[in-house]
């Protein structure tokens, strides 16, 4: 089944939560664990690039990425798209290239290009009849009609919620298959949102860790994503070890932390050394030749 | 100051600690740190393509790659470059381009193509004379004489001991600035690379971390490898998923601490330009 397909299966049986990623390795630890689906985040792609997240990395740095994590992986991948780096006709082409590299699904924001991280001050959006010609580009450029588009407002921070949920729903009138309102920070707008939007027939997709995956379902939301998963623990183990290092002279005590990761879950075996062993077997090529 | 002239002058003042980094992200975090150099390791620049490290990275991906972490930082990079990627003409090309994506250092390896990584089953070598010649050929393709060239040896594991000292020494006979004998894995193969070339004036790079880095630095080695990497990195977010998967809390929006990441990316400089350059006077 094509992996897009299999998103709107899940879509149909309750909450899909997607934990954050931004490398091919991160996303294959996801499937490992047992999720149904993988995040790709742009704050975390802008990140290893060495960049923070205000629209700085380009469509093709973003689609390279996204080619690599496919790849690596079969569970459907849902994806940032940022603006669509451009206007309409820019979008669409995003798509073609997002559907090509593999994507299940993406997500498209109504911010001025360039744009910001959505919980990042200084956050500035298109009128919202531009947002809805995007998002009708968006849905137009589909060359598999299961690809799952989602609008996304940045408008709460700049407008507050009356706009964002004038747009969500606009957006969601213009054909989107799921809304997103970003910058949710408290309690309190998780519960605007969900009585607003998911609880009155709009599927929405949730960004953020406050609530659990039962909970989010309970609010009605389609998708859960967790967009700093990843790079938050990387921030904080690699963090530390680069502390413990310069300061004693070893990473032990950070490394004992982590692990030790269990046989078979190692970064040779994620990325499936044992089957490189086998195909020079196969092929007699490498050391099966030597042999 | 070039790159390489700067991580001549950081040798020069003791051992050079190089944390692995594969990504802008962890090459910030690093320096962050106060690392006075980084390595940017090709085992890490496969994994996050998705590939084991058995030479299925290319040149291309590789210099991409570093191009990224040499952008991210102000210290020396310390580059990963296998086999070179070919021959001995490959090899001046790997020089050149390495250079001009800002790194400081690379080191090349007398592996066959494909390689493998150095503490993987399976190594084999190429000759010692086509290796001299690849040493020979990296050196001369220098556009800045400070630029570091390392030459590694695989040979430790197929050959043993003899036949690895007698490839490090060539290679330094050869013009190669450091030799690095890979695939170190007990405290005797630290004590025969210390007491046989590192400690006889013969500049070496150690990978692993064995011992911590003061006793690394007695030893006479002058650039050391190590950390966590992206190993570590794995591990930790492998942690998050399963405390995610168990439904435990994984941070307010999963982000950790957001404030030191954006921080750390130079979210602030962006505002002070934004200021700078606006159209319109704020």
């Amino acid at each position: 089944m094509k992996r897009s397909a299999r998103l709107r299966e899940l879509l149909e049986q309750g909450v899909v939560v997607a934990p954050g990623v931004y490398n091919a390795l991160f996303a294959r630890m996801v499937e490992r664990t047992g999720f149904d689906a993988i995040y790709v985040t742009g704050f975390g792609t802008a990140a290893r690039y060495g960049y923070p997240d205000v629209g700085l990395v380009t469509q093709t740095e973003m689609v390279e990425n996204l080619r690599y994590i496919c790849r690596a992986t079969t569970i459907p991948v849902i994806a940032d798209m940022d603006t669509g780096y451009g206007n309409a006709i820019n979008v669409r082409r995003a798509v073609r290239e997002y559907e090509r590299a593999g994507v299940a699904g993406f997500h498209i924001e109504d911010q001025v290009f360039p744009k910001k991280c959505g919980f990042f001050e200084g956050k500035e959006v298109i009128p919202i009849e531009e947002a809805v010609q995007k998002v009708r580009a968006a849905l137009d450029a589909r060359t598999d009609p299961s690809t799952v588009v989602i609008a996304r407002t940045d408008a709460l921070a700049p407008h507050g919620w009356d706009d964002a949920i004038r747009r969500a729903r606009a957006y969601h009138a213009a054909g989107a298959d799921l809304v997103f309102v970003d910058g949710i920070r408290t309690r309190e707008e998780i519960d605007t949102y969900s009585r607003e939007l998911a609880m009155r027939g709009i599927p929405c997709l949730y960004n953020g860790a406050m609530v659990t995956g039962q909970e989010a379902a309970t609010l009605g939301f389609k998708i859960q994503i967790l967009a700093g998963l990843s790079l938050g623990a990387v921030w904080e183990s690699a963090n530390a070890a680069g502390q413990e290092l310069m300061e004693t002279g070893s990473t032990r005590q950070t490394m004992a932390r982590y692990g030790p990761v269990p046989e078979g879950e190692g970064v040779n075996d994620i990325l499936g050394l044992p089957r490189i062993y086998e195909l020079e077997a196969r092929y007699g090529v490498g050391s099966a030749a030597a042999r | 100051m070039g790159k390489g002239r700067q991580l001549r002058e950081a040798m020069a003042a003791g051992l050079v600690v190089a944390p692995f980094v594969y990504d802008g992200f962890t090459a910030k975090i690093a320096q962050a740190r106060g690392f006075k150099a980084v390595y940017m390791t090709g085992h890490g620049t496969s994994a996050q393509a998705g590939y084991p490290d058995v030479g299925l990275m290319s040149f291309g991906e590789m210099v991409t790659n570093l191009r990224y972490v040499a952008n991210a930082v102000g210290v020396p990079v310390i580059a990963d470059a296998d086999t070179g990627y070919g021959n001995a003409i490959s090899a001046q090309r790997t020089v050149r381009e390495y250079e001009e994506a800002g790194a400081a250092a690379l080191h090349m390896e007398d592996q066959v193509f494909p390689k493998k990584c150095g503490f993987f089953e399976g190594k084999m070598v190429v000759p010692i004379d086509e290796a001299v010649q690849k040493v020979r050929a990296a050196v001369e393709a220098r556009t800045d004489p400070d630029f570091v060239i390392i030459a590694r040896t695989d040979a430790l594991a197929p050959n043993g001991w003899e036949d690895a000292l007698t490839r490090a020494r060539a290679y330094r006979e050869a013009g190669a600035d450091l030799v690095f004998v890979d695939g170190i894995r007990t405290a005797d193969d630290l004590r025969v690379y210390t007491e046989q070339l590192a400690g006889q004036g013969i500049p070496c790079l150690y990978n692993g971390s064995l011992e911590p880095t003061r006793q690394i630095a007695d030893r006479g080695f002058r650039i050391m490898i190590t950390g966590g990497g992206h190993g570590l990195s794995l591990a930790a977010v492998r942690s998050a998923l399963l405390r995610l998967k168990a439904a435990e809390p994984t941070g307010r929006s999963g982000f950790g601490d957001f404030g030191s990441i954006t921080n750390l990316l130079g979210l602030p400089e962006i505002y002070e330009l934004e200021q700078r350059y606006a159209a319109v006077p704020a």
